[in-house]
């Protein structure tokens, strides 16, 4: 009994070991670096906003069995062309923001079609073949915007166009500019259309997730007949993230520390209920019968095909998805930044969102909301830190900058590598467990 | 907030002696090493600046892309501060729009001062090498432009060569290798009369190189500065009291292109500009602290003022004027030029 006690601690340590890591390291830095703690919670609040959809579009492909999906950086640089429509119609604030996820969408769907029929063709290499696709959708978008623009797809706008000469002495437009600055009403435009202070907010936060796991409770408990446990069991996401905002609101409400640090923050609201709104939408798909076919897919393709699933078609699906998600990913995030840098704010989105998915404690056929959340706050909380801790630690900027990368990458290695040591693990085990019954039935005879 | 080592060393070196000189004055923090796609970083590191109650003035030098988003956010919680970005990359109109006073080297008229250099050096073709990401940037479409005009007019060939981006899944030793191989090439091609020039800072060292095994022509580094590329491509060694000593080093590469039987076919700027990016900017953002411009954050006068004692000789200093719009707080500067 003991021994197989602490064997299920070791077992949660080891699958846990990342976020574990990482939860430490974030610890360290934010002492080490001696920044107060507003500062922390603003910066992390807005990095969670920025980038949790950009993340949750990687849920789908792996439920599929398609590893992580390096591609999204197209559906990044469809939510850029949207924007960069929208500002050069000058079509801004909110209904330009909807418009420009509505030419994203449909631009995601073409290009997470391709990508999906691409993926089809190389079963099994889907995360180099993305991110190899992504090196590729790069030089051809740059082919695009920078040489024809203005040459060949008729487009005259000096704001956002580089103007030279042709061979007449004539001003020609052609290509974009380097940095495309949003119009005053569409930068923020998500952000700012309703902000409030977090402690006001966290009540009502909590108050919804109270109710819905009330609810979901009740209705397991109820109409289900399922004993409390299995029902707890069941929905355990909405029951911790209760509790812990529970917590959470206690503190704030007992330890005057607490209260100061959080009293200056505010929460973008509507961008909380996008992302809250495409969570569900994620959920939500995972629980219908496309959701039940990707996860079978995911789990093996002979069988699934076997039990009459389109498996091809369930992957593109998958992959247009995860494309679609990206790209008003990708349009949170820019709106949230003020500008785009034409050429440059695509290239890494697939690698930053991989590595925060990673750091959650998510693997190549493994994922969760909850290791999406916890990996964007543990990712970016590092990513801002631990230059600063660098820096105090060192005495040197740069070294601080150079600790950063090193530590980022260093880990998401580590990640990937304890995730191979688990599966060898586990399958020295089965062979074990096997090896024994084995004895145990000639035993018998 | 300056570039790490690893992409432009004057800067971050300009800022450590800057620092030592005023310890109590200046903080120092840089960007993200991969700064066009870790905008965010740069923006993270600019707010934990700007949280400091005591931070007055940020320099950004060089202010690569992501210092207009950086600058907006700082401007939404500490609007007090004197935002400097100094060597921009970002489009004028929203460097314009976002920072208070920002300037570079006069970029277009660099085009015209080095083919006029080139053309009176003897040479024949002018190599000019950069990549779509460069050319995105008006200031140097315009230069580009303006070097042809003048090569048109003076009877030089110009050729266009694209290289890899360093900043591309090529890096740095990509666009190194190519220039390595292409410079021999084109003298092979247009003879040893031909001039090079090339948009991106790592491509300095190994073209001064191959120039002077070419026996080719250079009029200077796209930073122009002694201390850029010319060191470690003459193998100069420099002792340790003369580390950043200015003259020394123009002496010292006069020297070593004698030794080559190079005279006449290189130069530079007397003044390293990327240090004067720093020294310069941190001269006005100390004028504008202790109250000489009045309070106001823009203050030509005392901006030029500033440049040139940093400088140690007059800057010529312009408004930057970019696809038609001139910016009042944009400056284009040019130091002295001297042929080795």
């Amino acid at each position: 009994m003991e021994h197989k006690k602490r064997n299920k601690y070791v077992e949660f340590l080891q699958d846990n070991m990342v976020p574990i890591l990482f939860t430490i390291l974030c610890m360290a830095s934010i002492k080490i670096s001696g920044q107060n703690a507003g500062y922390v919670i603003t910066e992390t609040i807005s990095r969670v906003g920025r980038n949790a959809i950009l993340i949750v579009s990687l849920i789908l492909p792996v439920l599929c069995g398609m590893g992580l999906n390096f591609s999204i950086v197209l559906g990044a640089m469809a939510g850029e062309v949207g924007l960069i429509l929208i500002t050069h119609w000058s079509f801004d604030g909110l209904k330009g923001i909807v418009l420009a996820a509505v030419i994203a969408t449909v631009l995601s769907v073409i290009l997470g079609t391709l990508t999906g029929m691409l993926f089809n063709k190389v079963k099994g290499q889907e995360m180099i073949t993305g991110m190899i696709l992504g090196f590729f959708a790069v030089g051809v978008y740059d082919l695009i915007f920078i040489f024809m623009v203005g040459s060949i797809i008729p487009m005259v706008n000096p704001e956002i166009m580089l103007n030279s000469q042709n061979e007449a002495g004539e001003t020609i437009y052609v290509g974009l500019r380097n940095t495309i600055d949003f119009h005053a009403e569409t930068k923020y435009a998500v952000d700012n259309a309703w902000k409030v202070m977090f402690v006001k907010f966290l009540p009502v936060l909590l108050g919804c997730f109270a109710a819905v796991t009330a609810a979901v409770l009740a209705y397991r408990i109820v109409k289900r007949k399922e004993s409390v446990k299995e029902a707890v069991l069941g929905t355990k996401g909405f029951v911790i993230t209760s509790v812990l905002l529970a917590v959470l609101q206690g503190m704030i409400m007992t330890v005057p520390a607490v209260k100061k640090a959080f009293f200056i923050v505010q929460v973008p609201v509507l961008t909380g209920i996008v992302i809250g709104a495409v969570c569900l939408l994620v959920v939500f798909i995972t629980k219908t019968k496309l959701g039940q076919d990707i996860r079978t897919v995911g789990m093996n393709m002979q069988v699934a095909s076997a039990a009459g699933i389109d498996v091809d078609r369930t992957r593109i699906v998958a992959t247009v998805l995860s494309t679609v998600i990206a790209s008003w990913g990708q349009i949170i995030f820019l709106q949230n930044i003020g500008n785009v840098q034409t050429f440059n704010s695509h290239e890494q989105v697939g690698t930053y969102a991989v590595a925060a998915l990673l750091v959650g404690g998510a693997s190549i056929d493994k994922a969760t909301m909850g290791q999406v959340f916890t990996g964007t706050v543990l990712f970016h909380i590092l990513f801002f830190m631990t230059p600063l801790a660098g820096k105090v630690l060192f005495n040197d900027p740069q070294l601080g900058e150079y600790f950063r990368v090193f530590l980022c990458y260093g880990i998401i290695a580590i990640s990937l590598f304890l995730y191979a040591w688990k599966k060898v693990v586990e399958e020295k085990r089965r062979m074990e467990k096997e090896y024994q019954e084995q004895l145990a039935q000639l035993e018998a005879k | 907030m300056t570039t790490t080592v690893s992409q432009s060393e004057e800067s971050y070196r300009a800022a450590e002696i800057l620092q030592k000189q005023n310890p109590d004055k200046v903080v120092l923090a840089t960007f993200p090493d991969k700064f066009a796609t870790e905008q965010e970083t740069t923006i993270s590191t600019a707010l934990s600046l700007a949280s400091d109650p005591d931070v007055k003035a940020i320099i950004f030098s060089q202010a690569v892309q992501g210092t207009a988003a950086a600058c907006q956010k700082i401007r939404e919680v500490r609007p007090d501060i004197l935002l400097i970005a100094a060597g921009y990359q970002d489009d004028s109109a929203t460097t314009s729009a976002n920072c208070d006073v920002f300037y570079h080297a006069n970029v277009p008229k660099m085009g015209f001062q080095m083919v006029d250099e080139l053309s009176d050096m003897g040479a024949k073709t002018f190599v000019h090498y950069s990549f779509p990401r460069h050319l995105a940037w008006q200031p140097t479409a315009d230069r580009l432009q303006n070097m042809k005009d003048r090569c048109a007019e003076l009877g030089l060939t110009l050729v266009e060569t694209t290289t890899p981006d360093p900043m591309s899944d090529a890096g740095t030793s990509g666009t190194q290798q190519f220039v390595l191989e292409d410079v021999p090439r084109a003298v092979d091609q247009y003879g040893a009369e031909t001039a090079f020039f090339g948009t991106n800072t790592a491509q300095q060292e190994p073209m001064i190189k191959c120039v002077v095994d070419t026996k080719s022509y250079f009029t200077y580094p796209s930073d122009p500065s002694p201390f850029v590329g010319f060191p470690s491509a003459l193998g100069i060694q420099v002792p340790e009291d003369k580390l950043y000593d200015n003259e020394y080093m123009m002496n010292a590469i006069s020297e070593k292109l004698a030794e080559a039987d190079m005279t006449g076919h290189m130069g530079t700027w007397t003044a390293p500009v990327m240090t004067l990016f720093m020294t310069g900017s941190y001269a006005y953002a100390e004028a504008f602290c202790e109250g000489r411009t009045g309070g106001e954050k823009l203050d030509a006068e005392v901006f030029t003022q500033a440049l040139s004692e940093a400088a140690g000789g007059t800057v010529d200093v312009e408004n930057i004027t970019d696809g038609g719009t001139t910016y009042d707080n944009g400056f284009f500067i040019m130091c002295s030029y001297q042929r080795f």
